[in-house]
Formats: structure tokens, C-alpha cells, sequence
């Protein structure tokens, strides 16, 4: 019906609609109202949001809570096909003149998956990949099998416009250029929490027991608060699927890396239950023997994850998600004491568990309520000893306690008009050393609203906001817009425009810290005013900067993002994916100081100062070549900068020196943008399979240079020397099954050994590992 | 769009890149004066002030200058005091430079406001600090204290000499820091050039 050969998209739009409104009013002239039906196979239930189409037109109807449709045709013969998530499509043959107007039926039967058939991350609601507004990135089940991955980080750092960042408050993920701090990270749609420096760890997550992760790009605050500034993704645990299955796989690797993994699945009449278990242990390594501190440390993960449902009725269900993991560390660290470096062990225990009892029940047809209560505590414990024993250093413990209550309801006001509500709070508490009287407590209350409209086969808009009322900053308006457009089958076009926001951390906002050694003081946004009154009062200031009492509220970091992708699969070997993302930040939270202090320190609290932008392009090319070879190359081209350098560098307010030796403003055209972010990033992959379940995959990470850090005292990424070098980290995974349930795989990471001594990319090097693994299933 | 706006920019640099950073960068004109720059490294300032001249081209032991004239300025860790204002008996004043190179100062001008410590109201006349003062500091993950390479001081001493001065490094070996090697801070690394006959000149 479309037609792209007009090279303008404002006129293919133009022609579409035309072109629509002429079929309109063709129909009205003799059109006949077919009616019909879309039920379930198996149980005989009516379908609900069962798409009707008839081939070869635009034409289509959705069905009503009750399953019902109705088609205006004209007479004529017609091929009619029913549609519906997680059932197998259905075509029937139809003539339609005046005197025969059949009544359709449709009986759809349950479609054996083996693939991700929902995505539920950005609407909150179960939606076909290929149907969702919200662009929605699925690392499935498979996928994680074939490739070989152990954890969250493994998996992440392969995915197109996603880039690992590796420092010392460890290894998160950036997103559309946005520091680990802004993605939000789910458990089954629950917040992950325990944060280092605003990196969630995601090596912290075994990825074995994952049906699928999630991934939405850009801002999802309307749903989610906090955190979901630059994106979120959702880690979805499996449900058991069969009656009986069991997994038990080892894996043995360098630096004497073990890992045994185990998993057990039941299911019967309405109860169920998954149970996983993970231990995860590696020794340290030692990049630079000559310095008594460790490059990394050796570590032993635990993770047992559980899974309990219980289907009370045909209408009700019982969820039961449960998570412990328990992490202990050990680096070696050179600590200066009276002009003597002594070698120190550096010791960890990390401990993060969560539960969520989550009742889902359809009222009727048409009002779905989703409740759920969810608790979360994150424990370290931190202790700094002398290898030898003879001196504690430091101790200090970390607790974070999570509480939440949610609950949705979603009503279908028609096959057309959706609604979802929701609404929930949460209490935090912090046990921290360096926090305010070293304990504190905050509320959030939250509501949420989304109406979804489907004016027309082609066409899904999504409208969502949020309301965040914090018990220590002002209340929060999160909206935003999304919309799909289908112009054929295989294509789409998404686009969303909203607003995204990250609230201020605990540090941020209850800090009471004095450095020992230097004698600085650093205070959260509310304890500043008093705490500035009481150094004045014990007379440690010299001077105060900013008169306390007119310290303003330190509010939430927020921002605008636009998306536009496309996404098309011309053929069937072939699926292209682009998107373009433009975000813009403001009131980041910066650190100024506010007195100056007698011994000449300064006091600091927090402030809402900084303007950023992230703009770029990702895009993914997939193609099958042939049965067996699969072939994916993804890109990313992204720049992020401060808006307030490139305006200091407007007036020639900030210096370096040039390439003859002498001090001269820096260009703007000089200034890289962000620290460790890289304009230019990849990945490729190439997958070989074989009908006998033989897989061998090759994976390269490719990343252009980035800012690794300020190295002439201007402040900002500028000369040459402050890059890190590209690198390419090339993974291989080969996996062999025998046996009908055994499975051996070989592998290596980063084959090429391609270590970088400043940034630490790749390290440790190579490694290769052996895996043998078992994954038995009781057939029915 | 980008993509080709970044093309049609790298296309430009490869074009035209040479000649655009001879403009930027013009070598330095040839050095005429008859005083000598010289260059000097205190010890670890971690422990307490380290006093220095400008005269002696040496530190002074403290015991000797804690109320004597015989110091300009003072080290401890970040901080730098002056031989004047709050912090000391003599007449030290300095001033404080942005973008411009240490060979390029011909002369202190007539019209040099010299600032003086001054702890009890203003603080010191090198504000401490990150940004403000000598040094930018890169907080997480490294922690570094980098000498801004654009600021140049010119002091007047205790006595009323002048003398020009760049801080180059705060740490042990006299380099900005670098990766994995950790190196000990509180060592400053300066250039300067001291001018002992009274006159403003740097010649």
C-alpha cells in the first residue's frame, strides 16, 4: 500500500493519511459489518487484544474483553488472520457479499516458545517485542546458554550501546552515555540497591537463573522514579516449565576460577518452584608485581535464588521471589603509615538478599490488580588489617534497608483504551558510619498513571507520568510520551520524548564527614546548615562562603530525552535496528565548597549545579547466513559534554599547552566531552550452529578511545595524553552436547590479551575455561 | 546526520589540520633575559610547613622561620602561605596569573595588586582549594592534585625583591602522576626566576 520511493518521510506521511481517509470514506459507501470471535483452543476462553487483519489491506480489528470483533468489508473475497501474543497465528479464507456475512471464529492454540515472546520493562505491561512502543533490547535464556555467560557484567558489555565501566567502585553500565549512577537495574521488576560511589556491581548478578534481561533505553522515571534516567534494565527469573528439571553444570578457569552452578525446577496441578544456586570463586591477580597492592581481588560469590508460584484459582496467582547473595573479598592494599608503606589486607563480606510475595489477580475481565511487597537489605562489612595481624586499621559497616508496597491496577476501558494506575511506597534506612548520627530513615510515596490508545492497527501511543514525594526533597513530575508506528509488517518506527530523574544519594544528602589526615569536612545537603552552626560554634571556621541559612533544598537531577528508531527486517535473513537519542541533564549534583575552616580546608555540601547533554546514534545489523551462520554487528557514536565547559570555552576561560610548549585557551573543537566515555563503539558477533545443538560462537567488544582522566590541571579532557587507547576484547564459546542431556563447552575471554596498564580494560587477561554441564527434564 | 557532520570535520582536520595548528601554536620567541630559571623540588610537606626563599633558592628550617623575614613562602600539603598579611612579618605579596606562559612575563606591572594572607577575613592570597588556587583536583576514582599548567605567581618577597614562579608537580618525582604507579604527594616542583636587585624586571 506504502510507497518509499519518495525520498521525503513528511510526504510518505502526508500520502499515508490521504490515503487512509480515501479508504474511509470508500467503506462507508457499502460496507458490511462481519462480526466474530477469537477464543482459546485449549480452554475455550475468549481472547482479549487479538489483532484481526485482513491480508493485504490496512485494515484490522482488536477483539474486546469478551473476544469479540467486527470487520467492515466490502464484498469481495478476503484472507483473514487472527492474531494474538503467545498463541499461533490463524488464517481463514472469506467471502463477503450482501447476502453472506458468516460469522467468524477463530479457536488460537498456545504457541510453543522458545523465544522471548513478551517484553514487560517499558509499559509495565506483557507486550511482543515487535508491538511494544517502548524499544526493548531481550538478552534471551538462549542467548545467555550460548554464549557462555556467568554474570550480569559478561552479558552486558556484548550488548550494542551498552558500554562497561570498570573502576574502583566496580563494574556498571553506561547507557546513551550516562554514568552508571542513572540505570535503574530490576529484579523481576523489583530495584536492585547497594550502590559504591553510584555503581551498582554488576558482577553481583549470576545470570544462569534469567529467562531474559530486559533492556529500555532512555527515560522510563514515568514508571519507575529514581534512577531510571538513562535507562533500565530488568532482569526476569525463569518460572519453572516443566514437571520435573534438573541442571547442575562446573566450570573450571584461570586463576584457579571455579564455578558449579545447580538448578532445580517442579511444577504440579497449581504450585510450582525454581531453585538455582551459584558459587562463583577466583584467585587475585598482579599487573604490577613490583608495588604491593593487588590489580584485583580474589573473590567467592554465592547466590541462591528461589521461585514460588501457586495458582490459587483460574483467576489468582501467588508469586514468591526470593534472592541471597553473599560475596567475600579479599584485596592487598599499601597503606602509608609514618612515612612506611605497609602491606595490608583489604577485606570484604557483602551480603544482599530481597523478597517479593507478589499477588496477581484478574478481578474481572476487564480490571486486572497487581499487588506486591518487596524488602531488601544490602550489607558490607569492610575491614583494613596489617598482613601480618598487628594493627586493625579501619573497620566499617555499610547496612541498607529497602521497604516497598506497590500495587496496579489495569483497566480496559475498551479493545482500544488502556489504563493502567498504580501507586506505592517506600522506606529506606542507612546504618553508615560517616551518615549524620550514623542512621536514617526516609519515605517516598509514588503514584503512577499510563494510558495506552491503539487508534489503529498501525499506530500504539503511550502516555505515562509519575509523581515522587520524598520525605527530603521537593516533589517530583516525571512524564513522557511514546509512540509506535507500523507502517508494514517487519517495520517499525518508535518514538518517545520524556523526562527522566535521579534522586540525591545518601551521601549527597546526609554526608557528616571530616577527613582525618587533610582535615576537610563534607556535609549532605540537610545536615549543612547545622553542621556549618556547630564548627562555628566549636570556632573552626575562618570564614563561611555561603550563609547556611540560606542553603536551598538539594533537589533531584533531571532530564529531557528524545528517542527515534527504526527498526526493519526487509527480508528474512536481514533485521536492522537504528536509534537516535539526544538527552539533556540538569541540576547534577556537584560538590562546592560552603566555609573555609581555620586549620585552611574547606567545609563542602552539595549543590544542584551542573549541565550536561548526551547525543548519538546506535544502530545493529543482524544477519543469518544461511541455516547455521548468524551474523550481528552493533555501533554506537555518542558524545557527551558539559555545558558549562563548552561556554567557559566560548570565553577562552580555560588554558593548556599547545603542541609548541606555550599556554593557550583550549579550542572548543579540543574538548572531548565527558571523561570515559568513547565516541566510537562495537560490537560484532558471529554464531555457528548445527541441528545436533552444536554451537560455536566468536564475539569481539570493540571500544574507540576515551578520556581516561585530566592530566595538565585544567579540569577537563582535552590533550592526547588523557585518552586510553581502543581496545578489543575477542570472546570464543564452543559448547558440544552428548549424551542427550550433557553438554561440554571450551571457551576463552578476551583471546587476544589485550590489557590496557592505565584503565585496567581486559584485565586480567586472557582466560580460557572448560565447562560441563547437565540439563535434565522430565518429559510428560 | 552526526555521522556525516563528523565525517565532513575529520575530512576538514585532514585537509587543513596542519596549517590550523600552526595558528594556534606559534613557537616561542626567543628568550632574552639575563636571569636564569631554575627549577626546585622541597621534600614532603605532608608533616608540617616547609618554608622556602626565593633568595637562598633552598628551604629554610622552620625553627629559623617561623618569625623571621628570612622566608617567602610556606608549603603544607595544598596549602601555600606568604611571608605576609596574617602569616608573616614581612612585606610578601603575590599575584595570581591565568593563561599565560612563565617566559612571556617580562616584568611585574607597575600596576600589580599584590595580594596579602589574610586568615581571620579572606584567607589565603593563593585561595586554597580545587580550581581556585595552583591546583585542580580529579576526585574519583584517582584522587590527583594536578599544578594547573596556565597559572603563574608573581611574588614580592619579603624584603621587597620580586620573582615569577610556576608550580609544575605535587608529587615525589616531580611528574604530573600516572598509572598504576602510585607516587607519594606533598612534594611540590616549581620553576621561577628571582629578580634580588629590587627591580620589577624579569629581564
Amino acid at each position: 500500500m506504502l510507497s518509499f520511493k519518495l525520498t521525503s518521510g513528511i510526504t510518505i506521511t502526508l500520502v499515508f493519511l490521504f490515503r487512509m481517509a480515501m479508504l474511509g470514506a470508500e467503506e462507508n459507501e457499502k460496507a458490511l459489518n462481519i462480526r466474530g470471535k477469537v477464543t482459546d483452543k485449549q480452554t475455550g476462553a475468549p481472547l482479549l487484544g487479538a489483532y484481526v487483519l485482513v491480508n493485504g489491506s490496512l485494515q484490522g480489528a482488536r477483539t474486546n474483553s469478551d473476544g469479540l470483533f467486527v470487520l467492515r468489508l466490502q464484498s469481495g473475497a478476503y484472507i483473514i488472520e487472527a492474531r494474538c501474543l503467545g498463541y499461533e497465528t490463524q488464517q481463514r479464507r472469506l467471502e463477503v457479499s450482501p447476502e453472506q456475512q458468516p460469522i467468524l471464529a477463530f479457536e488460537l492454540a498456545p504457541a510453543a516458545l522458545d523465544f522471548p515472546a513478551v517484553v514487560v520493562t517499558g509499559t509495565r505491561n506483557e507486550k511482543a517485542p515487535d508491538e511494544a512502543p517502548v524499544a526493548t533490547r531481550v538478552i534471551s535464556h538462549r542467548d545467555i546458554k550460548n554464549a557462555g555467560w556467568t554474570d550480569l557484567r559478561e552479558a552486558l558489555a556484548e550488548q550494542p550501546g551498552l558500554n562497561i565501566v570498570q573502576d574502583f567502585s566496580g563494574n556498571g553500565v553506561q547507557v546513551q552515555g550516562f554514568d552508571p549512577d542513572y540505570t535503574l537495574i530490576l529484579l523481576d521488576g523489583s530495584p536492585m540497591i547497594g550502590r559504591t560511589a553510584g555503581t551498582l556491581e554488576l558482577k553481583r548478578f549470576a545470570v544462569g537463573n534469567l529467562e531474559r534481561v530486559e533492556i529500555v533505553k532512555g527515560p522510563t522515571s514515568s514508571l519507575y522514579g529514581s534512577e531510571a534516567l538513562a535507562g533500565v534494565i530488568n532482569l526476569i527469573t525463569r518460572t519453572p516449565r516443566a514437571p520435573l528439571a534438573l541442571g547442575l553444570s562446573g566450570k573450571l578457569g584461570e586463576l584457579n576460577s571455579r564455578e558449579i552452578s545447580a538448578h532445580l525446577e517442579m511444577r504440579r496441578n497449581g504450585l510450582g518452584g525454581y531453585f538455582y544456586f551459584n558459587q562463583n570463586r577466583r584467585d587475585h591477580f598482579d599487573l604490577a608485581p613490583e608495588t604491593i597492592s593487588w590489580t584485583g581481588p580474589e573473590f567467592t560469590d554465592r547466590t541462591l535464588s528461589t521461585k514460588l508460584y501457586w495458582k490459587l484459582n483460574e483467576r489468582a496467582e501467588l508469586t514468591l521471589n526470593s534472592r541471597w547473595f553473599h560475596e567475600k573479598l579479599r584485596n592487598r592494599v599499601g597503606l602509608s603509615v609514618a612515612n612506611a608503606v605497609i602491606g595490608s589486607d583489604d577485606r570484604t563480606q557483602l551480603t544482599d538478599w530481597n523478597m517479593a510475595p507478589v499477588l496477581d489477580w484478574q478481578l474481572s475481565s476487564a480490571l486486572k490488580l497487581n499487588s506486591k511487597l518487596y524488602v531488601s537489605r544490602y550489607t558490607v562489612d569492610n575491614e583494613l588489617e596489617a598482613q601480618d595481624g598487628s594493627q586493625l586499621f579501619d573497620f566499617s559497616r555499610y547496612v541498607q534497608t529497602y521497604r516497598q508496597a506497590e500495587t496496579q491496577l489495569d483497566i480496559l476501558l475498551s479493545s482500544q483504551h488502556y489504563v493502567k494506575l498504580g501507586s506505592g511506597v517506600v522506606f529506606e534506612t542507612l546504618k553508615a558510619d560517616r551518615i549524620a548520627h550514623g542512621k536514617k530513615h526516609t519515605q517516598n510515596y509514588a503514584a503512577f498513571a499510563q494510558y495506552e490508545w491503539l487508534p489503529h492497527r498501525l499506530f500504539d501511543v503511550v502516555a505515562s507520568g509519575r509523581v515522587d514525594a520524598h520525605s527530603d526533597y521537593d516533589v517530583h513530575l516525571s512524564p513522557k510520551f511514546a509512540a509506535l508506528f507500523k507502517p508494514r509488517e517487519n517495520y517499525q518506527m518508535r518514538v518517545s520524548f520524556g523526562g527522566g530523574f535521579k534522586a540525591p544519594t545518601f551521601s549527597q544528602l546526609y554526608l557528616d564527614f571530616t577527613n582525618p589526615q587533610v582535615g576537610y569536612s563534607v556535609f549532605g545537603a540537610t545536615g549543612a546548615a547545622p553542621g556549618t552552626q556547630e564548627l562555628i560554634t566549636r570556632g573552626e571556621i575562618s570564614e563561611v562562603l555561603v550563609n547556611p541559612a540560606t542553603l536551598a533544598a538539594l533537589n533531584p537531577e533531571t532530564s529531557l530525552a528524545f528517542n527515534f528508531s527504526a527498526d526493519a527486517q526487509p527480508v528474512a535473513f536481514l533485521r536492522l535496528h537504528a536509534n537516535l537519542f539526544r538527552n539533556d541533564v540538569q541540576d547534577l549534583i556537584e560538590a562546592q565548597p560552603i566555609a573555609r575552616k581555620t586549620n585552611g580546608q574547606f567545609v563542602y555540601s552539595y549543590f544542584n549545579l551542573k549541565r550536561v547533554f548526551t547525543q548519538g546514534v546506535e544502530s545493529e545489523v543482524q544477519f543469518d547466513m544461511g541455516k547455521n551462520i548468524e551474523l550481528a554487528l552493533g555501533y554506537q557514536y555518542v558524545t557527551a559534554k558539559d555545558k558549562d565547559v563548552i561556554a567557559r570555552l566560548e570565553n577562552n576561560e580555560i588554558n593548556k599547552r599547545g603542541s609548541s610548549g606555550r599556554i593557550r585557551p583550549v579550542l572548543p573543537e579540543e574538548y572531548g566531552g565527558l571523561f570515559n566515555r568513547s565516541r566510537n563503539s562495537g560490537t560484532a558477533r558471529v554464531t555457528y550452529k548445527r541441528q545436533n545443538g552444536f554451537v560455536f560462537n566468536l564475539r569481539t567488544i570493540l571500544r574507540g578511545k576515551y578520556g581516561l582522566f585530566d592530566l595538565d590541571g585544567n579540569g577537563i579532557l582535552d590533550d592526547a595524553s588523557e585518552y586510553a587507547a581502543p581496545y578489543a576484547l575477542v570472546n570464543l564459546h564452543a559448547a558440544y552436547p552428548f549424551a542427550r542431556a550433557f553438554e561440554l563447552a571450551l571457551g576463552a575471554e578476551n583471546l587476544l590479551n589485550d590489557v590496557d596498564e592505565r584503565s585496567l580494560a581486559g584485565a586480567p587477561g586472557r582466560a580460557l575455561y572448560v565447562r560441563l554441564s547437565l540439563d535434565w527434564e522430565k518429559k510428560n | 546526520m552526526l555521522i556525516l557532520k563528523r565525517f565532513l570535520f575529520l575530512v576538514g582536520i585532514a585537509l587543513f589540520g596542519c596549517e590550523a595548528e600552526n595558528l594556534v601554536d606559534p613557537p616561542a620567541p626567543p628568550d632574552t633575559s639575563t636571569l636564569a630559571t631554575r627549577q626546585f623540588t622541597t621534600g614532603s610537606t605532608n608533616n608540617g610547613w616547609v618554608y622556602f626563599s626565593f633568595a637562598k633558592a633552598d628551604t629554610v628550617p622552620a625553627s629559623v622561620a617561623v618569625s623571621a623575614q628570612e622566608w617567602d613562602l610556606a608549603f603544607f600539603r595544598t596549602t601555600i602561605k606568604i611571608n605576609g598579611g596574617t602569616s608573616g612579618p614581612g612585606k610578601g605579596g603575590v599575584t595570581m596569573l591565568t593563561g599565560v606562559n612563565l617566559e612571556d612575563i617580562k616584568e611585574a606591572p607597575a600596576s600589580t595588586v599584590f595580594a596579602v594572607d589574610d586568615t581571620l577575613g579572606n584567607g589565603y592570597a593563593i585561595p586554597t582549594g580545587s580550581g581556585g588556587g595552583w591546583y585542580h583536583y580529579t576526585a574519583d576514582p584517582n584522587h590527583w592534585i594536578l599544578a594547573r599548567d596556565d597559572r603563574v605567581f608573581i611574588f614580592r618577597t619579603a624584603d621587597e625583591k620580586y620573582a615569577k614562579m610556576k608550580i609544575l608537580s605535587y608529587y615525589s618525582n616531580g611528574q604530573p602522576p600516572s598509572l598504576p604507579l602510585q607516587l607519594d604527594s606533598g612534594y611540590y616542583t616549581f620553576k621561577f626566576v628571582y629578580q634580588g636587585n629590587g627591580s620589577t624586571s624579569f629581564e
